[in-house]
């Protein structure tokens, strides 16, 4: 901070603007109270939604449900009309272990579609801790192929063949609920995980735009898949390890 | 000066190009970066820390329309712009209607003489190096007046910016430049310490 001595040699030399201008720029900035962000964030159009987080004592059921769910995740993509059995399945179970936590979360169904043939599922309720790390982001619901300019004929073209990626996605997602584990993340998993929830966000902001070509539309769902896939894979592999004692990142770098 | 402003933070056009896909952590990014500049640019103007509050949340949620397109003021970058610039703009903007709104420019302005006043060009006070000091005379100060202070003092605008800004004339933004920092030299007037004194004449006799 200048001293009243800073001032007048700064008057003298530069005139009286600088020295009233390094009077102000010495002030302080001031610090607005807590939560604006989370103020702002809840008023933004699509907030993202909080991402639970596994308790300890469901660790070991976790880890027997993906021993099912990831043959099932290997399996060839599931006919629309079919039933998902895996995400009710492993919320039932869920369910079923869980006994004495606070909070409560539901998981929702990402697509509309999906809700639809499924209305269980919409109202699945898993008892776990909270935390506020972001889910991959507010699923781009299947809806909103037709908010947006696509005429009915060409929407109506291009539902069933986004079908079976709506329910390959939704899959994904519930597995990804299941899988995920802070508390067992390591450095690198956390960042690729990071990148790839991103990269799921910046594909759902493309999906909610209007007007997009029913073809732009499925190599978006279809990117959407992949990233999902990838991110579901990250969080089992580490899972696996911590289960081993392992480390994800000894694991990257290890030369056997 | 324009150098000196808390806004001038260089965005890197990577985090812009994110924020503008609409990816949240980017524009959160933003927002951690621009939230005291923001707040406290809204705090000079308002002098109310809900305001300014306010200022901020309707900024930022300005920033997001803007960068996300949905906005017709949205940030372009032409002619090679800074962003910061233009998220300062809306800033002020948005602090100014909130006095306009409130009717708290006109109520201070009416039969206001815009002509009448000489520039002050005298050197400032000793006393504006105390922080606490210089931040209570502003709080003093109207609200129009204030504001006109911190935008050329602390934001380096120029006296047509601020007429913009305001919606006023560029003799307005001068005289009330002129009648605020009289008002701000009357409050800083505080009794020195000998000491302090002596040193500060015999360097203005050394000079």
């Amino acid at each position: 901070m200048p001293d009243a001595g800073d001032f007048e040699r700064d008057s003298d030399q530069h005139g009286t603007r600088m020295g009233w201008g390094e009077a102000f720029a010495a002030l302080p900035q001031e610090t607005p109270d807590a939560g604006g962000w989370q103020r702002v964030q809840a008023r933004l159009p699509a907030p993202a939604l909080a991402r639970a987080r596994w308790p300890l004592w469901l660790a070991t059921a976790a880890s027997l449900l993906l021993a099912v769910a990831i043959p099932l995740r290997m399996l060839p993509l599931v006919e629309p009309e079919s039933p998902t059995p895996m995400p009710r399945a492993s919320a039932a179970t869920a369910t079923a272990t869980g006994s004495d936590d606070a909070a409560t979360i539901t998981v929702a169904p990402p697509s509309p579609a999906i809700a639809a043939r499924q209305p269980e599922a919409a109202t699945q309720v898993v008892h776990r801790d909270t935390s506020h790390r972001a889910r991959p982001s507010q699923r781009p619901l299947h809806a909103a192929a037709n908010s947006g300019g696509a005429t009915p004929t060409a929407t109506a073209k291009a539902t069933p063949e986004l079908e079976p990626l709506y329910a390959q996605s939704a899959q994904l997602e519930s597995l990804l609920v299941l899988a995920r584990d802070e508390r067992v993340a390591s450095g690198t998993s956390a960042a690729l995980s990071g990148e790839l929830n991103a990269r799921v966000a910046a594909i759902d902001a493309a999906l909610s735009q209007s007007g997009l070509e029913p073809q732009r539309r499925a190599d978006l769902w279809g990117q959407r898949v992949d990233a999902l896939q990838r991110l579901v894979g990250i969080e089992v592999t580490n899972r696996l390890y911590a289960a081993r004692g392992q480390s994800y990142d000894a694991a990257l770098v290890s030369i056997d | 000066m324009a150098a000196s402003s808390s806004f001038a933070i260089d965005v890197p056009a990577s985090l812009l190009a994110r924020a503008r896909a609409g990816e949240r952590a980017a524009f959160e990014q933003l927002y951690r970066w621009f939230e005291r500049p923001v707040f406290t640019l809204a705090l000079r103007i308002c002098g109310c820390r809900n305001e300014a509050d306010e200022v901020l949340q309707e900024t930022m949620l300005k920033l997001w329309s803007g960068m996300n397109g949905s906005a017709a003021s949205g940030f372009r970058g032409e002619n090679g712009a800074p962003f910061w610039g233009w998220l300062r703009q809306v800033a002020v903007n948005e602090a100014l209607m909130r006095l306009r709104r409130e009717r708290r420019l006109s109520a201070e302005l009416d039969g206001v003489d815009v002509d009448g006043v000489a520039e002050d060009q005298a050197p400032p006070p000793p006393a504006a190096a105390d922080a606490a000091l210089l931040q209570r005379a502003l709080g003093e100060l109207p609200a129009a007046t204030r504001s006109v202070l911190w935008l050329y003092h602390g934001e380096g605008y120029t006296h047509e910016e601020i007429a913009a800004a305001m919606q006023r004339s560029v003799s307005f933004s001068k005289s009330q430049l002129a009648r605020g920092t009289r008002r701000l030299r009357v409050l800083l007037q505080v009794a020195e310490p000998i000491g302090s004194a002596h040193t500060y004449r015999k360097e203005q006799a050394h000079a």
